[in-house]
């Protein structure tokens, strides 16, 4: 933990609760992304961090400062978000169900939705695009370490599995993110080249990978 | 072409999650293998490609937004108070307790022997950073607590072990709609190491106090006691109606006991047929007798008359005696076998001792009639009287014994000062 959230983390037990404002402030952004990413709804995302904020200030004197303040932070957003899931989740009628063409995303995430990607640069648009194909699970795992920046221990304690298991997923999305974007890169390669591409070619088409094997879809560890 | 391991050793790099060992053949990997080399490139790029995505912008009024909810609560965080509950806690409450001491020395004494284990260098080192991997890309110090400035060692385990234990306790969050109230665990008490040393329990607060009451349990055999019976008079005023269970060696035995007992005490006990014939053929082991037609003296007479009838067996049949006050279930047990509901915790008419004796007494009394005060004088006083059935197992339908009747016409009214009791013999495992 940097010296800056222990001072103010002191500073707020010892009852200057702008100590804590300025917590909030640093920490307000990633734990917005880190649930937004869990709930898909900018309302329920900015209701859950509320939550676990004011969680973490109520029970601020029992965190013993033996992981990073963001990540013990980090868990309570994710207990939030999982909770508010939970809460909130959706009957959905047989009828309805059967008109589903089964075609359309399951993850409603940003990663997934084509509006928010259109937003981007193309190279960040082929990348969201890239991970969205992720299976969900390799998609969480390579998130929480590269976006939010979680060691294999804290996505292990989060996640409630065993740190092997953590590893050999963020092993598997590696790859399976790298043999989604060869594609992509070979035809922008072509394209400087000037020979002609194959926009036939779907992102998820692995025919030009030539050294990783062809991705298995997500799985149980 | 990389073998699987190579690979992972390869991601696990671009993590920045390898051990020493680790470390040493990804670096002899990368140098002898250009295939490795590339490999591990293309990955590192893809992941600061993924860090550097756009963060999408929280609410402008979020701050604001917590910081209002902070305000709202106490100015240092709470911790919650200690309910002080000094309700009556049943034996169980005691045994719990019993429990909890017993579980707290061995746990102290185990926590005894691996401080003296530990005493040393890695006395110094944190448990959880004892069973958590390093992070190789961060400096290798531990992170002390936000009051501990003592330096702590790092040591690097198994990459491959599940996370847990010692960390910070993740508050559990409440209703994300409704302005939440949480309710938090007190901080747990630290175990010092050396045992010996450490002051004797100086820090800790006294214990509460608890009113508990123990429920009566005695050997029959001490029911001739004075001291025992005075006890028994004492539980039989706390409560309306009691349960006694009657521990036996054997149960056609101690039926035996028992019903010599109730005649010297002049109860008389109608003894369903049915139920003695199934008691003979060793098919019912458990039976109730219940009478209202006792007050408390009788009934500590009673069973002092069943453990002088208990002397009279070689070798004992009788073994103890437990009194509880009657539950609802009792209640509801006591109904199905008599086929009626005989009102267990329903209060007498004319509660006055001037009213003891019969039906006819009691109304006349309190009618304040020369003629009926009279009757009741001169009426002879009331049979005191009980039923014997089954309590569990096979039961004669209450509509099919004959002395369930006879009983039941003769019961009456209850006496203002009897004590209802459900006498329960069972055999003692």
């Amino acid at each position: 933990m940097n010296d800056d959230d222990r001072r103010l983390i002191a500073d707020c037990l010892g009852g200057k609760r702008d100590a804590f404002g300025e917590l909030v402030s640093r920490y307000q952004t990633r734990l917005y992304n880190a649930a937004l990413r869990l709930v898909h709804s900018p309302d329920d995302a900015a209701d859950v961090v509320q939550d676990a904020f004011l969680s973490a200030y109520q029970a601020l004197h029992t965190f013993k400062g033996d992981a990073e303040f963001f990540t013990w932070l980090y868990r309570i957003t994710f207990n939030a978000a999982i909770s508010l899931k939970r809460k909130k989740r959706p009957v959905i009628s047989l009828d309805a169900n059967s008109q589903d063409s089964g075609f359309g995303p399951d993850d409603q995430s940003e990663y997934v939705k084509p509006g928010a990607a259109l937003e981007r640069s193309e190279d960040e648009r082929k990348l969201s695009a890239a991970i969205a194909k992720l299976s969900p699970e390799h998609r969480e795992v390579l998130l929480m370490k590269d976006i939010d920046g979680l060691k294999y221990e804290d996505i292990a304690e989060v996640l409630g599995v065993p740190i092997g298991t953590i590893r050999s997923r963020l092993h598997r999305a590696r790859l399976e993110l790298r043999d989604l974007l060869v594609p992509l890169e070979e035809r922008e390669e072509r394209e400087e080249r000037g020979t002609p591409t194959d926009s036939d070619t779907p992102l998820g088409d692995h025919s030009g990978s030539e050294v990783f094997p062809q991705p298995r879809r997500a799985r149980r560890d | 072409m990389l073998a699987p391991n190579q690979r992972e050793l390869i991601t696990a790099a671009v993590d920045g999650e390898l051990s020493a060992e680790e470390k040493r053949a990804a670096k002899e990997l990368l140098e002898t293998s250009p295939e490795a080399l590339a490999l591990y490139k293309r990955l590192k790029a893809d992941r600061n490609r993924v860090r550097a995505l756009p963060q999408a912008a929280p609410p402008p009024n979020l701050a604001a937004r917590v910081m209002s909810r902070v305000a709202a609560e106490p100015a240092r965080p709470a911790q919650p108070a200690r309910s002080h509950n000094r309700k009556r806690v049943s034996v169980f409450g005691l045994i719990a307790l019993a429990a909890s001491l017993f579980i707290a020395v061995t746990v102290a004494a185990f926590a005894f022997s691996k401080g003296r284990g530990a005493i040393g260098e890695t006395a110094k080192v944190a448990s959880w950073v004892r069973e958590l991997p390093a992070n190789h890309d961060a400096p290798a110090v531990a992170v002390p607590s936000p009051t501990d400035t003592a330096p702590v060692e790092l040591v690097k385990l198994d990459p491959f072990a599940v996370a847990h234990a010692d960390v910070s306790p993740v508050p559990r969050v409440a209703d994300p709609v409704v302005a939440p109230s949480v309710a938090l665990a007190p901080t747990p008490r630290s175990v010092t190491s050396d045992f010996n040393a450490a002051p004797l329990l100086t820090h800790l607060k006294p214990f509460d106090l608890i009113q508990a009451r123990v429920p009566f349990l005695r050997a029959v055999a001490e029911l001739t006691r004075e001291d025992t019976r005075q006890e028994l008079l004492d539980e039989l005023a706390r409560d309306p109606a009691f349960r006694f269970d009657v521990f036996v060696r054997d149960a056609q035995r101690g039926t035996d006991a028992f019903r010599n007992a109730a005649k010297a005490a002049g109860l008389h006990v109608y003894a369903d047929a049915g139920t003695l014939d199934r008691l003979k053929k060793r098919q019912t082991s458990t039976l109730v007798i219940y009478t209202e037609s006792l007050t408390a003296t009788e009934l500590a007479a009673l069973f002092e008359a069943l453990a002088t009838e208990d002397t009279k067996f070689s070798p004992r049949v009788c073994d103890s005696l437990h009194a509880v006050p009657v539950s609802r279930t009792d209640e509801t047990d006591l109904k199905a076998v008599l086929g009626i509901d005989v009102g267990v915790f329903k209060r007498p008419v004319g509660a006055n001792p001037a009213g003891q004796g019969s039906k006819s007494g009691s109304k006349s009394v309190s009618s304040g009639t020369i003629d009926q005060v009279t009757k009741a004088l001169t009426t002879p006083p009331a049979e005191k009287c009980a039923v014997l059935l089954a309590w569990q197992g096979t039961r004669t339908p209450p509509a099919m014994s004959a002395e369930l009747k006879s009983y039941l016409a003769k019961r009456g009214d209850r006496k203002p000062n009897a004590v209802p009791a459900l006498i329960v013999i069972r055999t003692a495992n």
